[in-house]
């Protein structure tokens, strides 16, 4: 009767799924290439002293390798810069969420006084006295205007995703695009339930957790419940994307944990409770850095 | 036109209401189509809310939280668009709604990120579970079976989330793993009762009931379009049916009205045709030029239409017409009148033509002359047959006047030869015939004089001889005339003669005597045998007063209108009964006149006429002479002493009066012709020439001016005429005549003028 049981319990389990990031993404390319003009320019910070890029590194993490970032007149945030690259695959956007899309998200650190500082009036006159005008000239009707620039910069934004990954060529069907250890950090991370948050295209980025669901973990921020006051919210964040995730470092959304083994650890500690041999953990971190995919095709000019 | 006028507002608002209401009726489909995409799409929306309610009874471990996005994502993407819509329909009621909707679905898709974020750590946990159950499975026989434990697991592992039923004091101790267990089972139920929360607040936050809110809402606005719609078509009907109906009646209005127009069109054509059939008829522009004319005035004048058109007026003119006529014309019809005259008009030809004019000034709306209509009736004929009876007039009076010479001249012979006769015969057999002759001869000259007197009167040739005369002695001698017609008769006349008459005064006696014959004669003519006439006269205010009664036939009022008319008897048959000529009232009707006298008539068919005469006469105070006129005895004649020249061309005559001269005890000799009288006179000596006026060869009154111019004057020359027109005498006398005798010859006149003269 037990092996009845057993029998159909197997059958019916479904793990999550990592889907691969398609290799192509439609975007407009000449507004991307303004878009991707701008994110370079300092010119839309208020002081003109720095860019989206100072921050999302590019070509690299498209995040930031220090803790926090730096804004104008070198304020410092409290939360890890997150990754720009297949952040179009996100289900929301920022560590807790608070808009959808992009297009919703660019105008937060123009404005966020910690951030560029700069208001949309001042940044689109910067726009109109200077050779920008021209080049939205060329591609908008209405030449500069809020809505031009953060299309541009979100059609940039767009292109910037990682193809070809180790791991999507795997999924693809190459089974020899990862060795025999990577395959079995994948079971693992699978068994661990690692995978039940992040799973889909991004693996992770498509949902709200708490972190220290296992294990109480305090930090500064309450993250989500910022946003909605709901008890249940407190110290709940986006699970972030695992795509490119040797690259990222530091992480966590404070930027605490340095290395990627650490984070493993951290999170099989704070999040699973469960107990992991060194090699078990070895197989993971191997079969996460088979998640880094190509350059954007965008940046290709950029060295 | 105008009353046309009165239709286009009428059709513009119509028009306009119309067209509204099809706006309307358009936007109301407009509003009913999305109205009824809304309700589709809330009935759909509702669908998706009992799906969402149901997602945790539906969530186990076997669904992924793709499921649950997949619902949401749904559900979140029909809600986007349908609120997009709901906010379109500006609906303040609705809006506040969608509001609500709107927190409520953000509460919805945090609830649902709960359920995702729980779902996966319930999972996770689940998935641990069975691990676990496999393990222990695997060695169940190191650590016994403990079946109540592993029912247990199993529920855990398949029930849904929320029949799990976890208590975890009873978990056996030799159980692998089993701290990790209990964490495990710790985190489901916790998660389970969150979930349960989660279920608790889905139903809080479902929309179903703001869904069917909005149904409703969208019912009722529906119904209302709907409502609304039918209303519209109903007055759409109603505002076309009116429409219909005006244009009806404006249609029918139009056809009567132009009905009537033709009617009154065709009765004036028929009068346009009536006037150009018979009338000359022609317009001119106000400075006088011709602007139309009709056939006629073509016919007429004899110049074609195109001949004239333009042309002045005046091309008609005919020079006889003085231009006096034309001033007072344009003077006429510039005040606006009517001008009327008979007018003289050339032809083309040059021949002359008459006619009736009217001009009549045709007057615009505003009353200022537009043109000038001249009507004109052609009437030369009248003009000529005028002409011809002027003549005719003429000629008759020349007739009347010759007549009475060529009657007078018998009648003088009959007359004289038979008084003559008269005074020779004694035998008084013969003396009664021979008074007959002269009775008749008589009363014929009396018609004679008669016709000739109102010939005279009626020409206006005659004039009165005013002299002093005194009535009470002429009155008197003048009604013994009648002595033996009253006896004839069988008649008395009551005579009464005022003593006012017994003065002198100045009027002509012969009228007047003339006048009272007449009045008298009719009286005896009128009146029954052995009735009475009544006559009174007086003299008062200087005035004669005459008084004519009879107890005759009378008159009735219709025929004393008639009565003084020439040739009138009161009727035919009287002519024939009282024989007469029908001129004597006629006659004295004109001496009346002439006397600027009275006369009335009161009369009844039946009971007599009486006739009052009142002839206004001054008085002589001091009466000169009153011409004496002897009166003879009628068959002695004084013996006269003289040598006469008689001239006289008729045989006839020049016997009457050589017997009458030497009646007188005159020597005389007759001479033919004027020529012969003139002749004679220079050869003898002659104390007295009696001159007939009409004579071949030379005329009485050119014998007597060759004589007075060749002899002198002083011999008398007494004119013999039977131009007994009135005024002869005066005439003659004029010319230088003596004397004056008429034919036919009276012997007692005769011998008055001629011993008059010869003393």
């Amino acid at each position: 009767m037990y092996k009845l049981i057993s029998f159909f319990l197997i059958t019916v389990s479904v793990y999550a799924e990592i889907t691969p990031i398609p290799l192509t993404v439609e975007y407009n390319k000449v507004k991307a290439e303004l878009g991707k003009k701008l994110f370079f320019d300092p010119i839309l910070s208020k002081d003109k002293t720095i860019s989206c890029a100072s921050c999302h590194t590019l070509p690299g993490s498209g995040a930031n390798s220090t803790q926090f970032s730096f804004g104008i007149n070198a304020s410092e945030g409290n939360l890890n810069t997150p990754t720009v690259l297949n952040s179009v695959f996100n289900f929301t956007q920022f560590w807790d969420g608070r808009v959808k899309t992009l297009h919703q998200q660019a105008l937060f650190p123009l404005t966020n006084p910690i951030e560029m500082a700069d208001s949309v009036e001042n940044i689109l006159n910067k726009l109109s006295n200077s050779p920008y005008k021209k080049e939205f000239k060329k591609i908008y009707k209405d030449g500069v205007t809020q809505n031009n620039l953060i299309e541009s910069i979100v059609e940039f934004e767009k292109a910037l995703i990682t193809p070809n990954s180790k791991f999507d060529k795997y999924l693809r069907g190459d089974s020899t695009a990862i060795t025999a250890q990577e395959k079995r950090g994948y079971e693992i991370f699978k068994e661990a339930g690692c995978i039940s948050c992040h799973n889909g295209v991004n693996v992770g980025g498509n949902m709200f957790q708490k972190v220290g669901l296992m294990v109480p973990y305090k930090s500064g921020s309450k993250g989500r419940y910022n946003l909605t006051l709901r008890e249940r919210d407190k110290f709940v964040y986006k699970v972030p994307s695992l795509r490119n995730i040797e690259l990222t470092a530091p992480y966590l959304h404070d930027g605490t944990v340095q290395t990627l083994r650490d984070a493993i650890i951290f999170m099989r500690e704070y999040q699973l409770d469960i107990i992991e041999t060194d090699s078990e953990v070895d197989d993971i971190e191997a079969f996460l850095k088979t998640l880094t995919g190509e350059m954007p095709e965008i940046l290709k000019d950029i060295k | 036109m105008r009353k046309y006028l009165i239709i286009i507002p009428i059709f513009i608002v119509s028009l306009i209401i119309i067209s509204f209401y099809v706006f309307r009726n358009s936007q109301i489909s407009k509003i009913s189509k999305e109205l009824t995409n809304i309700q589709q799409q809330s009935f759909k929306m509702e669908i998706l809310s009992h799906k969402q309610l149901k997602v945790l009874d539906s969530l186990n471990k076997t669904t992924s939280h793709d499921d649950v996005v997949k619902i949401n994502d749904i559900f979140q993407e029909k809600f986007h668009s349908y609120i997009k819509n709901l906010k379109k329909l500006n609906d303040s009621k609705l809006s506040n709604l969608v509001l609500n909707m709107e927190q409520k679905n953000s509460n919805l898709i945090n609830i649902y990120e709960d359920i995702k974020t729980d779902n996966a750590v319930i999972k996770n946990s689940i998935f641990w579970l069975e691990k676990s159950y496999k393990t222990y499975i695997v060695n169940i026989g190191k650590i016994g079976n403990d079946k109540e434990f592993t029912q247990y697991i199993f529920d855990v592992i398949n029930s849904n989330y929320r029949d799990i039923i976890v208590d975890i004091e009873d978990i056996h101790p030799k159980i692998y793993e089993v701290d990790k267990l209990k964490i495990h089972l710790q985190i489901i139920n916790k998660k389970q009762k969150s979930l349960l929360n989660l279920n608790k607040e889905l139903k809080n936050n479902s929309l179903i009931k703001d869904i069917n809110i909005i149904i409703q809402e969208i019912n009722s606005k529906l119904q209302e379009l709907q409502n609304e719609t039918a209303s519209i078509i109903k007055s759409l009907l109603i505002s076309s049916l009116f429409l219909l109906i005006f244009g009806l009646v404006v249609y029918i209005r139009e056809i009567m009205s132009s009905r009537e127009i033709q009617k009154l069109k065709n009765e004036l054509q028929q009068f346009v045709d009536a006037l150009n059939q018979s009338a000359i008829v022609s317009k001119t522009d106000l400075q006088g030029d011709i602007t139309y004319v009709n056939d006629n005035f073509c016919t007429y004048s004899g110049y074609k239409a195109e001949e004239v058109l333009g042309q002045p007026h005046n091309i008609i003119r005919h020079q006889n017409m003085q231009s006096s006529v034309f001033k007072e014309l344009w003077e006429t019809i510039q005040a606006k009148k009517i001008f009327k005259a008979t007018i003289q008009n050339t032809k083309k030809n040059g021949d002359s033509y008459y006619v009736d004019s009217v001009i009549i000034p045709i007057l615009d709306v505003d009353g200022e002359i537009e043109e000038y209509l001249a009507v004109r009736y052609d009437v030369t004929e009248l003009i000529l047959s005028r002409d011809k009876a002027i003549v005719a007039e003429k000629a008759k009076d020349e007739f009347l006047s010759n007549m009475s010479h060529e009657l007078r001249t018998p009648l003088n012979s009959i007359n004289g030869f038979s008084t003559i006769l008269k005074r020779l015969i004694k035998d008084e057999k013969q003396v009664a015939y021979l008074q007959s002759i002269i009775d008749s001869s008589d009363s014929l000259l009396g018609i004679v004089n008669d016709i000739l007197d109102l010939s005279k009167l009626q020409s206006g040739k005659f004039s009165l001889d005013y002299h002093h005369f005194n009535p009470s002695e002429k009155i008197p001698l003048l009604l013994s005339r009648f002595d033996t017609q009253l006896i004839h008769s069988k008649l008395i006349m009551n005579k009464k003669l005022d003593k006012t008459l017994n003065t002198t005064i100045n009027g002509d006696w012969l009228r007047i005597s003339q006048v009272i014959t007449n009045l008298v004669s009719n009286a005896i003519k009128f009146s029954p045998k052995d009735s009475e006439i009544y006559f009174s006269t007086k003299y008062e205010d200087s005035k004669l007063v005459i008084v004519v009664k009879d107890n005759g036939i009378g008159m009735s009022q219709e025929i004393q209108d008639r009565i003084f008319k020439p040739f009138e008897q009161a009727d035919s048959s009287t002519t024939r009964e009282y024989g007469g000529t029908g001129l004597g009232l006629s006659i004295v009707l004109n001496l009346i006149e002439q006397m600027k006298a009275e006369i009335n008539l009161v009369s009844k068919d039946g009971e007599g006429s009486t006739f009052r005469v009142i002839i206004p006469l001054i008085e002589i105070e001091s009466p000169t002479e009153i011409e004496d006129k002897t009166e003879l005895e009628e068959d002695e004649f004084e013996s006269l002493n003289g040598h006469i020249l008689i001239a006289e061309d008729n045989k006839t005559n020049q016997m009457f009066i050589g017997i009458l001269m030497s009646e007188f005890g005159l020597s005389y000799k007759i001479a033919n012709d004027g020529v012969e009288a003139v002749d004679m006179f220079g050869k003898e000596k002659f104390d007295l020439v009696l001159m007939d006026e009409n004579m071949p060869n030379m005329n009485g009154s050119e014998a007597m001016k060759r004589i007075h111019t060749k002899y002198g004057k002083e011999t008398p020359i007494v004119a013999l005429t039977a131009n007994a027109m009135s005024g002869d005498k005066e005439k003659f006398l004029e010319l230088g005549m003596s004397g004056y005798v008429s034919k036919p010859i009276d012997d007692e006149e005769l011998y008055r003028v001629i011993s008059k003269l010869l003393k």
